[in-house]
């Protein structure tokens, strides 16, 4: 990797000051530190987050609401008894990702900060990889991982955080610390599509950082499924999550976000309309999972990620109820 | 006098043993090649060809000469010179430490003329592909014709067609590539290497470097993993012994990082067949007609045994080397056998799901008659089907119903694993009571550091801890390389006979100087004595003290009796598929194995646990995914390059078939066999769960959909 | 070696032993089997089957000095300029 100055900040506002262009900040390292070896990202300085004490921790309650500071490690999250009760969604997704180390060392901004898997980018061909005679490499090339969704773009990689699925089924809102002072968005609203190789994939402006996360008040019911190829480390292939409120057995209110299907969380709105005004059943969520299917465009290789959303759609719903049909 | 058989009785050979170096290796204390730093190392980094296929037009590595550190370069693709890979070797520099010698490599500047790539098999077999190798990258073997193939499709009851397909995958050794070398004088050199061969490795290193063999010492006290890609001192090895020369003396070092490793490390070639199978309601197979190809990369290699295990009358049968701009394919843990296992088992068991009959039973019909393995076969299938429950739960394929279905597989395999019958181990006995054994052979993970200590220690009546089983290094008395499960056969009978000239030379020297002066067939060894008539007389250390101040040295060679060759072996899987997800999980897997005599039931059980692990990522995960466009491999690394964890790995029941008459025919090897089968029995069980033939593997979720898809598609 | 298995159809063992060659082969080419199978030609082998992957001594490679493919049939004649005699 390339030489870079390191600073290892203890305040935020230390870490804010310190992160001038062309720096990167870094949590667990999970991710930047595979990107410096392979020289995808090359910062001249690293800011380390994790021995900041006042971004870590977990305060409120599930009746009120829930504050997630952007340090606190996934360890931490699957720790909280409020957060697996509650928002199951999001602790069920955190028990998914990676390994017991990155779990230790992963934080919960660094997950929701980090860059798309894809094998083009981590090659060193961009985000947005095209080929000396302007093939789009991801497109013509193997997009078997890739997405279903948006891909009439150039930006055809699927996002990468598995956090954030939950976090926006849930509504949750992300609070950035800057030079400029604090500021609330969705959570959703963190990301962008890049539309250039050296463009940027967030929103957030030089020298913010992400301070929190706010999960709402738990009111109706929660959950995520996911398939992945591995039972041990391994990233999903298709995640999704859904928040569910009831009036009676009658969905009244519905958030369902896709993982592995867009390059950016995919918020499915049409099985989000399908499932509104029905109680959960095998039916309705099929029915839901095949409206939330339509207008999906896959590439050459990745047609079966369709019928994996449709599945993993399906289940999110039933599972939101704690229906686990398919293993009857 | 040399021995044509093992004891009948024995306390230590046959039973559970723990490997000598376990506790060292478990633990981080034992040091492996690629941890040696002798003083003064430095650091060798590759400069690699990012580009499928190039040729060199210039190469300036005036700036990295003057960077920090940086003591040597070596050129080994100069000017005019081609690269025909990802990941093929340009340049190598030696620097005072890792980091200073990455940043010169990423210095030295590189103009490349950019030629046309066929990257995959695709691209090379396709009209007006580029040419990887002069003379068309579809290499077409002779055609083997055996029977009336033709006239037998036509006749029998029932033909399947189909084709089937396995990609390359990549060694991943955990200890990557590499030796450090050291010119020791102008014209001696020490390496520790990271081998599968030390003879083979000094043998290169004196050739290349043009100096006596015998000025060569390489060494490999332990070693993380070969699977027959570590033999020969490699691109890297001879030139690290340049640089040291360039340099004075010091030692360089150079082990692939993971990337070259995955780019350059050699892999398993990939396998497609179009093959028809026909068989009679009888379950007898009648006719096979198939074309194969695959490719070894930049390298032939692509060849794999078919028909496979089972005997058919008649089949006609073509293979063709297909030539990428990949990397060359190296050996891997039974060459060609896995592929030609998943053809030949898929295609037997889409023919008894065509004809309606028990996998089972369509196997045991086609046995070669004769065959001393038909035999095995058999009883190894009744056991196995036995251990995986067979009876109980195999449903006939297209049977199951619900989302989750359970799967029942099976496949055979065999190999070789005889020993070679030159090779040679030293045995000493010092007046202190040190037993030495020396050969120049190495431990794999085979174990055989501790096999020899095993036989020594039977011989000598004491504990293998008390023997000083001295291998890895070239040096010493000429032992066995290790491929092709050869170590063990090779090695165990010239150890054995090694030890008891020994011991009868011990006996004779002593026998004279003990009261009562008993002639030397009183004399035995047990439980650390010496014993006379069978009556413990004084300490085994005591009675070494009595040999004087000269040693006893014996040198063991082979003989007759001692190792056999030949093996088979069923394995059986148990799988759950998810319909829905295709996502495939793995409930059990039985492995049944003969190897002749086993020396350690331990580090024997540990070959075959280890064959499965990595039969089952071959058949669940493993895949070296190209670029089509860049012509880079996509995925070399372990994150991507998907490889089994602890929780992706099921109960697996290891069961040794060993008979007295497989006791009988002495030592066979086992490294090989066991990896063989387990990729096809995961595909049958697969298909056997979803009622569908997943046609390509490994079986990932994708091709487990996708085949649902087509036979969707196909209703 | 010995195989008690003589069936053509069933080859026995993973790479082809060096067999007998068109003419003496070169001394700079190397395989996996030469260094293993040292006792000679396994006559239980089917020769239709061959998967031995060559190097050349010389370039460590696939190809040899010359640009050309490491070949056991290439590698046995003094055709090509680099071919030394064993």
């Amino acid at each position: 990797m390339k030489a870079f100055e390191y600073v290892g900040a203890t305040s935020v506002d230390q870490a804010v000051k310190a992160l001038t262009p062309g720096s990167s900040a870094m949590a667990g390292g999970t991710d930047l530190m595979n990107r410096m070896k392979d020289y995808v990202t090359s910062p001249d300085r690293v800011v380390y987050l994790n021995d900041v004490k006042e971004l870590a921790g977990i305060s409120g309650d599930p009746t009120s609401g829930v504050t997630i500071l952007a340090g606190t490690r996934l360890a931490d999250i699957l720790a909280s008894e409020s957060i697996k009760k509650s928002y199951s969604a999001l602790w069920q997704t955190t028990s998914d990702v990676g390994t017991p180390q990155i779990r230790n060392m992963a934080s919960v901004g660094g997950n929701l900060m980090q860059h798309p898997r894809c094998w083009y980018y981590r090659s060193g061909f961009g985000l947005l990889p095209k080929s000396a005679d302007g093939k789009h490499m991801l497109r013509e090339g193997d997009n078997r991982y890739a997405s279903i969704f948006m891909t009439d773009g150039d930006a055809l990689y699927a996002h990468p955080s598995s956090l954030a699925i939950p976090l926006i089924a849930l509504g949750a809102k992300a609070t950035l610390i800057g030079p400029e002072g604090e500021r609330t968005i969705d959570v959703a609203d963190l990301y962008k599509i890049p539309v250039s190789n050296t463009d940027t994939l967030f929103t957030a402006k030089p020298g913010e950082i992400l301070k929190s996360i706010s999960l709402p008040a738990s009111t109706g019911k929660n959950g995520s499924f996911e398939a992945r190829h591995k039972q041990a480390h391994d990233w999903p292939l298709v995640m999704a999550s859904a928040s569910l409120t009831f009036t009676g057995d009658t969905v009244s209110d519905a958030r369902v976000a896709v993982y592995g299907v867009a390059p950016l969380p995919w918020r499915s709105k049409a099985a989000e309309e399908a499932i509104k005004g029905k109680p959960v059943t095998v039916e309705t969520a099929r029915a839901a999972a095949a409206a939330a299917a339509e207008g999906a465009k896959p590439l050459t290789m990745n047609a079966y990620k369709v019928a994996m959303l449709k599945t993993v759609i399906t289940r999110t719903l039933c599972v939101t109820v704690g229906n686990r049909y398919w293993e009857a | 006098m040399a021995a044509n058989s093992w004891p009948e009785q024995t306390k230590l050979i046959n039973t559970r043993i723990p490997r000598l170096d376990g506790i060292a290796k478990a633990s981080g204390k034992a040091k492996y090649p690629s941890d040696e730093r002798p003083e003064g190392t430095l650091f060798g980094v590759i400069l690699y060809s990012p580009h499928p296929h190039a040729k060199i037009k210039s190469i300036d590595t005036t700036v990295a000469e003057k960077m920090a550190g940086v003591k040597a370069i070596e050129v080994i693709a100069g000017p005019g010179k081609f690269v025909r890979y990802h990941g093929d070797d340009i340049a190598i520099v030696a620097a005072e430490s890792e980091e200073q010698a990455l940043d010169a490599v990423r210095a030295i500047k590189v103009d490349y003329e950019l030629l046309p790539h066929a990257a995959t098999e695709e691209q090379a077999m396709a009209k007006n592909a580029p040419e990887v190798v002069r003379g068309g990258n579809v290499r077409k073997g002779r055609a083997q014709t055996t029977g009336k193939p033709d006239e037998a499709l036509q006749k029998a009851d029932a033909v399947i067609e189909a084709a089937y397909s396995v990609p390359v995958v990549t060694h991943v050794c955990l200890e990557t590539h590499g030796l450090t070398a050291r010119w020791d004088d102008k014209n001696h050199i020490t390496a520790w290497a990271s081998t599968q061969a030390v003879t083979a490795t000094a043998n290169e290193l004196a050739e290349s470097n043009e100096i006596p063999v015998s000025n060569v010492t390489v060494l490999t006290e332990v070693m993380g993993g070969g699977f027959g890609s570590k033999f020969g001192a490699d691109i890297w090895g001879t030139t690290a012994a340049r640089l040291s020369k360039k340099v004075g003396g010091r030692p360089v070092k150079i082990f692939l990082d993971r990337i070259q490793e995955h780019l350059a490390g050699g892999n398993r070639p990939s396998a497609s067949a179009k093959i028809k199978l026909a068989g009679n309601k009888d379950g007898k197979i009648t006719g096979m007609i198939a074309e194969t190809h695959g490719t070894g990369g930049v390298a032939r290699g692509a060849q794999f045994p078919l028909p496979y295990v089972y005997s058919i009358p008649n089949f006609k049968r073509e293979h063709s080397d297909v030539f990428v701009n990949g990397g060359n394919a190296r050996a891997m843990r039974a060459p060609g056998h896995p592929e030609g296992c998943i053809i030949m088992e898929s295609a037997i068991d889409d023919l008894a799901a065509k004809l309606g009959i028990d996998p089972l039973e369509i196997r045991k019909a086609n046995l070669a008659p004769g065959d001393f393995r038909t035999k095995i076969y058999l009883d190894e299938i009744a056991i196995g089907a036995d251990l995986i429950g067979w009876k109980q739960n195999y449903k006939p394929r297209g049977t199951q119903k619900g989302i989750i279905r359970r799967g029942f597989g099976l496949a055979l395999h065999q190999w070789g694993g005889g020993g070679a019958n030159d090779k040679q181990v030293s045995c000493t006995i010092s007046s202190d009571g040190t037993i030495e054994l020396k050969s120049a052979t190495q431990d794999i993970g085979t174990g055989i550091r501790t096999v020899l200590a095993i036989i020594a220690a039977e011989v000598f009546g004491l504990k293998p801890t008390d023997i000083k089983s001295n291998i890895g290094n070239s040096t010493f008395p000429p032992g066995q390389s290790s491929g092709g499960s050869t170590t063990t056969p090779s090695m165990s009978p010239p150890c054995y006979n090694a030890c008891l000239e020994a011991r009868d030379e011990l006996f004779k020297k002593i026998a004279p100087g003990l009261r009562g002066t008993p002639p030397v067939t009183d004399l035995s060894l047990a439980d650390g004595q010496l014993l006379v008539k069978g009556q413990p007389v004084m300490s085994f250390k005591d009675a070494c003290r009595k040999i004087g101040m000269n040693p006893i040295s014996t040198l063991g060679k082979s003989s007759p009796g001692l190792a056999s060759n030949g093996v088979g072996g069923v394995q059986f899987v148990d799988v759950t598929v998810d319909m829905e997800t295709g996502v495939v999980k793995l409930n059990k897997i039985v492995a049944v194995q003969d190897s002749g005599l086993i020396i350690d039931k331990m580090t024997w059980e540990s070959q075959v646990y280890g064959g499965v692990i990595g039969g089952l990522n071959y058949g669940m995960f493993e895949e070296r995914v190209v670029d089509p466009i860049s012509g880079r491999m996509l995925n070399p690394d372990m994150e991507l390059y998907q490889l089994a964890g602890a929780s992706d790995i099921p109960e697996i029941i290891v069961h040794a078939y060993e008979p007295p008459e497989q006791k009988q025919r002495g030592v066979i090897g086992i490294g090989e066999p066991p990896t063989i089968g387990t990729a096809a029995a995961i595909g049958n069980a697969v298909s056997n769960a979803i009622g569908v033939r997943v046609t390509h593997w490994p079986m990932t979720p994708m091709n487990v959909l996708n085949a649902l898809a087509a036979q969707e598609g196909k209703a | 070696m010995t195989h008690p298995d003589q069936n053509p159809s069933n080859p026995e063992s993973p790479e082809n032993p060096p067999e007998a060659l068109q003419g003496p082969m070169c001394r700079h080419l190397r395989s996996k089997g030469m260094y293993v199978y040292t006792d000679g030609v396994d006559m239980g082998f089917d020769h239709d089957y061959d998967n031995t992957i060559y190097w050349c001594l010389k370039t460590m490679k696939s190809f040899g000095p010359d640009d050309e493919m490491v070949e056991k049939a290439a590698c046995c004649s003094s055709d090509r300029a680099c071919y030394q005699e064993i």
